[in-house]
């Protein structure tokens, strides 16, 4: 990479303007890292995530609110994010509950769920700058839009496979999300990417890989305990004869 | 202690879902195979034209325009209202009748005005229950009475049987009876019942309730829920062939109700067939789908005759059904009568075919009554046992023998010089009555000293006429 940041600094961008580049390069490029970690967690460890979209979205939130003065503060992207998913999802689940036995259209109802959560989570920004806790209204305005609109994975779970799946899935979102931020945030990652291309064929190979793997998941050896870990069917080995 | 080596071994016998898809669904199911069976209309027009049994349809209503056109009046009694493309049974009305005020009465005893029905409809049109909420098409159809073999076992509802099939094959089954918990509905996920069906007999075998809970009885009550025998199942097993060779769907399941008249008929077909059936089966699919692939299956006779060779677990049931003979193991549990017929004792046998005759061990003959003979035997055996240097002599000796007891004991049937592995001898042959699997039998037994061997009864070819042998038979 650095024959790039070189090329840069040749054509006479200032060094400031360059550590600029190489931050959007490092972000970019910690976008397929992330998918490539929910591609593992749904492939080989079965974790059911609401679609690729949000997982990506909530780890990029996360470390969006992590953000202090340029360095990850994990602590503070987990309270912020537990506290404001938590009341997202919530929220988004008692008006969609109150909404579901109404015959509507979806996008109004979509939209009502939205308002419901928008209001919700103004009234929790509200409340804690009161208790004097006043760092949410710090954060990024688009950071707070982009949360809002989870309503839409979390309705369509709710409305597609129920309450206790929507939970779940949203649940095990989060933490695949948060893991996923937890990984990107390592610093020692980011400046290897950040001077190092082998970054690029590492997540070809692994994804070829992952693509081709036909292995069961782990949650399915706990679901197939009972033929796994059971006795061998001495029928089932032995060959029959062919007709 | 669980092994890992066996873990290795049982994986290979279970299928998973990235499997599920890369190895099978993506490369057997094609594009257009997989519309036929998600577009419950052309499914059904393809199988009707085919022959096979459907449910009858009554109309589809594709927009809002037909159903304001729509006259309810024309519906029959009773029929069921459906989402074409719809998933998991979601959506799907049943109406069982309609009472004097003119409103249909549907399951959960909900009573229904032609609005609701309306409304109803509509709901399916604007794609609530279909796939990523497109808009949808509703049917309705004339509903399916359910065969009164299942009546105890199911709540409400009808249980549904499901064949997967592969390469035209069907691999493996499974019958879906609603509960209370699931609201009369043959869905796992809400807590229905599903039993595997071994696929040569046709009857079930193990089960599960909710997704993964095994379960032996039909909850609350003490009908066991295995041995239920599916009705028309070689039908159903054809019908499952036919059904995946016209809609040209490789890999997929075939899900059947029972009618009362008609037998079984086809309700859906399903491309992306769920992998719970494993469970249900205690047994995996992918050993199954391995040996189904590649061969190449000419008629519907064959798929059938395949399918219940491959995959039947109890075939050996089949076996005796045809040849009228009982199959036994190597070892199996007999009772051996005494002489005089009063007591009996169960003994563990050991069948030996490469023996001619049964043979007892002393002790236990004369625990059965046979002390008395056993003692002049040996006492005329020794006198005598200095002549027996050739085998004519021996011969004759035995003869002697034979003669002097006969007199005393009229059960003795024949005293013979033997030349065994224990060396040269000779033997004391007696008739005994014994049960092996509830047949009674009087054979000859050889009696001798078994003390430093297994068993104390081995029976040989002269006993083991009436039954067939099957060495990885293992008696309990």
């Amino acid at each position: 990479m650095d024959i790039i940041w070189n090329l840069l600094i040749q054509r006479g961008i200032p060094a400031t303007e360059v550590a600029l580049y190489k931050e959007v390069f490092v972000i970019l490029i910690l976008l397929p890292v992330v998918t490539t970690i929910i591609g593992i967690a749904r492939y080989v460890i079965g974790i059911k995530s609401l679609g690729i979209f949000t997982p990506v979205i909530i780890t990029f939130l996360l470390y969006e609110f992590g953000n202090n003065a340029g360095e990850q503060d994990i602590w503070k992207a987990v309270k912020y994010g537990v506290l404001l998913y938590t009341i997202t999802l919530i929220t988004s689940w008692l008006v969609y509950r109150v909404l579901k036995y109404l015959r509507m259209n979806y996008i109004p109802k979509l939209t009502l769920v939205t308002l419901g959560v928008v209001i919700s989570l103004f009234a929790c920004i509200v409340v804690a700058g009161i208790v004097g806790f006043n760092g949410p209204v710090f954060l990024n305005k688009f950071t707070l839009i982009i949360l809002a609109i989870l309503v839409e994975p979390f309705v369509s779970a709710f409305a597609r496979k129920g309450t206790s799946y929507g939970f779940n899935t949203a649940i095990d979102t989060f933490i695949t999300a948060l893991f996923c931020y937890i990984f990107i945030s390592i610093t020692r990652l980011q400046s290897f990417v950040e001077t190092n291309l082998l970054i690029i064929p590492i997540l070809i190979i692994v994804n070829v890989y992952l693509g081709r793997f036909t292995g069961l998941r782990l949650n399915e050896y706990w679901r197939f305990r009972s033929i796994l870990f059971g006795d061998n069917k001495t029928t089932n080995d032995q060959p029959k004869q062919d007709n | 202690m669980i092994s890992l080596s066996k873990i290795i071994e049982n994986r290979k016998l279970v299928l998973g879902r990235n499997e599920r898809y890369l190895n099978y669904i993506r490369p057997y199911n094609k594009r257009g195979a997989i519309k036929i069976a998600d577009d419950k209309t052309i499914s059904k027009r393809i199988l009707a034209r085919a022959g096979i049994p459907v449910p009858t349809l009554v109309k589809v209503i594709k927009n809002r325009n037909q159903l304001n056109e729509f006259d309810f009046s024309t519906l029959p009694k009773s029929f069921v209202i459906k989402p074409v493309k719809g998933v998991r049974g979601g959506g799907v009305t049943i109406v069982y009748n309609r009472n004097k005020e003119g409103k249909w009465i549907a399951s959960g005893n909900r009573r229904y005005t032609e609005d609701d029905l309306k409304s109803l409809i509509q709901d399916i049109l604007d794609g609530r229950y279909s796939l990523f909420n497109e808009p949808d098409r509703a049917l309705i159809e004339e509903r399916v009475r359910p065969h009164k073999g299942f009546k105890y076992y199911s709540y409400k509802g009808a249980p549904d049987i499901r064949v997967l099939i592969f390469n035209s094959i069907p691999v493996m089954s499974y019958i879906r009876l609603p509960t209370k918990e699931s609201d009369g509905k043959a869905n796992l996920d809400l807590g229905a019942i599903a039993a595997g069906i071994d696929m040569a007999v046709g009857k079930t075998t193990s089960s599960i309730i909710g997704k993964s809970t095994a379960i032996d009885y039909v909850p609350n009550t003490n009908l066991p829920l295995s041995g239920i025998k599916i009705p028309y199942w070689d039908k159903i097993l054809r019908y499952a062939c036919e059904a995946s060779k016209v809609t040209g769907l490789g890999f997929g399941a075939v899900d059947f109700l029972i009618d009362e008249e008609k037998g079984p008929v086809i309700v859906e077909m399903n491309a992306r067939p769920g992998l719970s059936i494993q469970l249900a089966n205690d047994d995996g699919l992918r050993w199954r789908l391995k040996k189904a692939s590649g061969i190449k299956v000419k008629t519907t006779e064959r798929a059938v005759r395949l399918a219940k060779d491959l995959f039947g677990g109890e075939i050996e049931e089949e076996i005796e059904s045809l040849s009228g003979k009982q199959v036994i193991g190597l070892t199996t549990n007999i009772e051996v009568y005494s002489l005089d017929l009063q007591t009996s004792f169960n003994i563990k046998a050991k069948v030996d075919t490469g023996a001619d005759l049964s043979s007892i061990d002393e002790s236990l003959a004369v625990s059965l009554g046979f002390g008395d003979i056993i003692e002049e035997f040996k006492i005329l055996y020794s006198e005598a046992s200095s002549k027996l240097t050739t085998e004519d002599e021996a011969q004759v000796v035995a003869q002697d023998i034979f003669t002097k007891l006969k007199l005393k004991f009229d059960y003795l049937t024949n005293i013979k010089y033997i030349r065994s592995s224990h060396g040269t001898s000779l033997r004391l042959y007696v008739n005994i009555k014994i049960i092996i699997e509830g047949q009674e039998i009087i054979t000859n037994f050889t009696i001798f000293d078994r003390k430093h061997l297994s068993y104390k009864i081995l029976l040989g070819n002269n006993t083991l006429g009436k039954f067939l042998i099957d060495p990885s038979k293992i008696q309990v």
